[in-house]
Formats: C-alpha cells, structure tokens, sequence
C-alpha cells in the first residue's frame, strides 16, 4: 500500500532552539495513524510544518508521492493536505454556514461541496440545527464538531487532528473517537490525529508514533504501542 | 426655504466621499491590524496627481482621475508588501512609517503647490431644478460616483468569495491560511482596491472643495474618527458614522466659522467615543 502522507528527516527550529528534528512519519492511503506525546513534545510542530505554517528547517515532507517541503499551504490544502488546528481557530463572527463554506473556499465544484455538507450534517446534527449560529457562540464541543466538519469541507485526502479532545468532556471524546472512525470509513479520508489522550487515540487509531521533547521514542501498531513500556511509564504512570 | 434639504444634500455628497476614503484604511486595519495613518496624506497625493494630470498634461479630469487611482492602486499593492505584512504584528512600527511617509508627502505638496488655492476642474457643471430646491451637476455626480463605488464594494464584501475571505482573515488569519485561502494576496488586493477608492475621493474632493497640503489632514481625522466610531469589523457602521460626520460637517459650518465648527464636530464624535469606547457597531456576538 502506498503512503498518502511521509514525513522524512523532519526537523524545526524556532530562533535557535530544537522543536523536533529527525521526525519520520508514514500516513498509509486510507489508514488512522496517530502522533502522541505530552506537552511540548512537538506535535502540533510537525503538524504545523506537513502544513508549512512554520517552516521545515531540514526534511522533506511528500505528500501523495510528490515532494511539498516547498508548496505554499494554500497549495498543500488544494491537493487534499487539511489540519483541524489546535485551537479550532474558527471564524467566530461568522455563522456555522459561513465557516463550512470558507472550508470549501478552493473548491468550485458546487456537487460536491454540497455532497459533503450534508455528509458534516449526517455526520453532526447538531451543525444543521445551528446553521445560522454564529460560531464564537457554540459550546467548546460543537466548536470541535465544527472545526472537523470545516476540515471535511475542504474534502481532504488526509485530515490532520491537532487534539481534538482538548478540553472536552469524557463522553463527547468517546463521542469524537466514533466520529472521526466514521470519517475514515464513510469517505476513505486518511487521518492524522493528534492526541495526549491515550484512550481516543488508541481507540481510533492502527498505527501510532510517540514524541517526547522533539524526538521519536517509540513508534509501532497501537498493541505493540500499549505494551510498550517508555510509553506506559509516561502514560499509565508504570 | 430650502435649508434642511440643502443640509441633506451637502452631508450625502460628504459621507459618500468620507466613506469612499475610508474602506480602504478601515480594510486594512481590520484584516491586517495596521493603523495606516498615511492613507489621507495618499488621498492628498491622488488630487495633486490628478490636478497636475489636467492641468500640466491637459488630460481630461476623469481619465486624470482613473490614472491616479491606478498609480495609487499600485502604492497601496507596494505598501502591502513592504510595510503592512514584514510590519504585521508590530504597530508601532506601521505608526512610524506611516506618520514618516504622511510627513513627506505632504512636504512635497507644499514644494510642488506652494500655498496657492488650486482646484481641479469640475466634473459637472450647470444646476438641476427639482422644484422644491436646486441642486448643482457637481454635487450629484460627486454623489453618484461615490454611491455606485460603494455598492460595488459592497456587493465584492458581501457577495463575493474574496469578501467572505477577507472576513475570515479579519477573523482569524490562521485558522483563513488553512483554509488555504492565500493571505498575501488577498491582502495584497485589498489594499490596492482602498487605496484606488481613496484617490477617487482625493481626486473627486480636490475639484468638489480645493486641492491644498492639508487636505489629506482633514480627511484623515475624519476617516480615524468615524472607523472607531463604528467599532472594529463593522462595515455597515462604516455607513453610518460615515453620514453622522458629515452630517456635522455640513451643520456645523453654518452656525460657526470654519474652524470652530470642525473642533465642534471633532469634540462631537470624541463624546460619543466616551460613551461607546468600542464603537457602536463593532462584533458583537
Ligand atoms: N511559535 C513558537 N515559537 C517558539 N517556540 C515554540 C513555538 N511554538 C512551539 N514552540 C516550542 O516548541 C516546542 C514544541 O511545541 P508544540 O506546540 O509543538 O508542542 P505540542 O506537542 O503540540 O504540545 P501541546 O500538547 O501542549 O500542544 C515547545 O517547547 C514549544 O515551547
Ligand atoms: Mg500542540
């Protein structure tokens, strides 16, 4: 099988400190991989650079076999690179309609971004209900939902996750762990989450790299992973 | 006879070219967060353009007028690239420039005009009578060249896709980069589009009132005052201060001299910014 999304030799700087160097990550075609590591590791870094918002200080970053370490982001997003970000960064002012639609703001085929607007509302109801809402006003948990369905808009090839649990109660992680397997499965979307919170993202993934202060330390299927045990210290506490 | 209707006219002709001149400088400081406190000196420099256009070159004032919003169009693309974005988050840096470069301009208005009374030639003349009051050519194309520039932008705000993604720039300038909406361009479009609207007020307002070093002054307080007024994001405020300023403008004058009524009108808004410090039509929620 053939990898959508490879990460080799990646390495950032922010001035003159290390964020993460050396980093390799495979995303295969229609696979659940995810990256953990407690705080500060460096994952939203290397999210952040697959989406060339900050820059690669060394690496290359192929995407659907193509070389992108160069592309604009603009340009990474039109062939079907796509982050949810850390932070949901919505537009706040604007109603859920306006921000699923500015998702979709490259694309022209008209079908298609209603075909999976209707697809966010199977997927979240409760985005269909508060259309006209403005989202600054949602809950955290439907401003997660929204900043997903946002990303699906763009009708990714990979959808990238930074913690999509941050902040949310146990039963709406659960809740976002179904809905991103959903994803995988309903649209063939090829997901990159990001997590700290072990359960969701063993409960969702196959694969899983490990960070800890910008290096790799453990990568593996999520039972080598869950067996692991630099992962279980730092983790299960043991 | 004939009072309050005059009054209303006057104020529609000035709001249509206060709010033309400030789009631009009310883009810019929404989407890209700078104060460009150049944009009246830039105003200035479209009716000296202009002027010069007709008067030295012979050309036809609205070809004159077109030509200088080009020249500024191109200003406002360079001044995106070389002060707003490498000065993004820094403001005290795009408040230097910009005070730096309204300061040259405006010398070299004086240089060029010395201190006599110029004027660009109007671009309308002759009287309309509707009955009840008469109203001058200039006045009404004045109007109507702002009106009709104004709905257009409105309808590239509201309507278009670059309006949805400036919005979402204003908003949120991360969370529009990945939507993969292009940012600089964006920024770079806009910017030349406020400062084009900006020279067509400059080059419109030079034949309507003068051409003279303080114009870009005037207007500049005037464009300051009625974006706060209207509050941060707000472009339907925009409107209405924009008519409430020239309201003042055009009252004030009657009762008091030139000068009295323009701090009059100034302390006017000044009060009003005292009660809503935010504006009246800022985002609310
Ligand atoms: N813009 C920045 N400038 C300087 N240093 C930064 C910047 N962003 C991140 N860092 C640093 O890089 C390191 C990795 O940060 P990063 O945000 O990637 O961690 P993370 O794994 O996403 O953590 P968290 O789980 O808290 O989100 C940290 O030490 C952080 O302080
Ligand atoms: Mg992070």
């Amino acid at each position: 099988m053939s990898n959508i999304l490879e990460v080799r030799g990646l390495k950032v700087m922010y001035g003159k400190s290390i964020a993460i160097h050396d980093i390799n990550i495979s995303v295969p075609e229609g696979g659940i991989v995810t990256l953990i590591g407690s705080n500060g590791a460096g994952k939203s870094t290397t999210l952040n650079a697959c989406l060339g918002t900050v820059p690669a200080t060394e690496g290359k970053i192929l995407f659907a076999g193509e070389d992108i370490t160069h592309a604009s982001t603009a340009e990474r997003v039109r062939r079907g690179l796509v982050l949810a970000p850390e932070g949901r960064h919505l537009f706040p002012y604007l109603s859920v309609q306006k921000n699923l639609l500015l998702g979709a703001t490259q694309r022209s085929d008209k079908e298609g971004i209603q075909r999976d607007m209707e697809f966010c509302f199977e997927l979240f109801p409760i985005l269909k209900d508060r259309l006209k809402q403005k989202a600054g006003t949602m809950s955290g948990g439907q401003q997660q939902m929204l900043a997903i369905a946002r990303g699906i808009m763009a009708n990714p090839k990979l959808l990238c996750l930074d913690e999509p649990s941050l902040g949310l109660a146990p039963a709406v992680i659960d809740d976002i762990g179904n809905k991103i397997r959903e994803i995988n499965q309903s649209k063939g979307t090829s997901i990159l989450l990001v997590e700290q919170n072990v359960h969701l993202a063993f409960g969702a993934a196959s694969y899983c790299y490990t960070l800890q202060v910008g290096e790799m330390v453990a990568e593996g299927s999520v039972e080598e992973i869950r067996n692991n045990d630099v992962v279980k210290k730092a983790y299960f506490g043991g | 006879m004939g009072v309050i209707p005059n009054i209303m006219v006057n104020a529609l002709v000035l709001a249509s070219m206060y709010i033309l001149a400030s789009l631009g400088f009310a883009f810019i400081f929404n989407m890209l967060g700078s104060v460009n406190l150049a944009h009246g000196a830039f105003y200035m420099l479209a009716a000296y353009i202009t002027y010069y256009l007709c008067a030295k070159a012979g050309l036809n004032n609205w070809v004159a007028m077109l030509l200088a919003a080009i020249v500024l169009a191109a200003i406002g693309i360079v001044m995106e690239r070389f002060v707003f974005r490498p000065f993004q988050t820094e403001f005290d840096r795009v408040v230097m420039v910009s005070v730096a470069l309204m300061t040259m301009l405006q010398q070299l208005a004086v240089q060029v005009s010395g201190s006599q009374t110029i004027s660009i030639p109007a671009y309308g003349n002759g009287v309309l009578d509707l009955g009840f009051m008469t109203l001058t050519n200039e006045k009404l194309i004045t109007f109507l060249v702002g009106l009709i520039l104004l709905i257009i932008t409105l309808y590239i705000v509201y309507r278009t896709k670059l309006g949805m993604q400036m919005e979402a720039i204003s908003q949120d300038r991360l969370g529009a980069a990945l939507q993969g909406i292009q940012v600089n361009k964006v920024a770079m479009l806009v910017c030349g589009m406020g400062f084009a609207l900006a020279a067509v007020a400059g080059a419109m307002m030079g034949a309507y009132q003068q051409v003279s070093s303080n114009m870009g002054d005037n207007i500049n307080v005037r464009i300051l005052m009625l974006v706060m007024l209207a509050g941060a994001g707000s472009m339907n405020g925009i409107l209405i201060t924009g008519f409430l300023m020239a309201l003042l403008d055009s009252v004030c004058p009657i009762i008091w001299d030139s000068y009295t009524a323009s701090a009059i009108a100034c302390s006017a808004v000044v009060v009003l910014l005292l009660i809503r410090p935010k504006g009246f039509f800022g985002h609310e929620m």
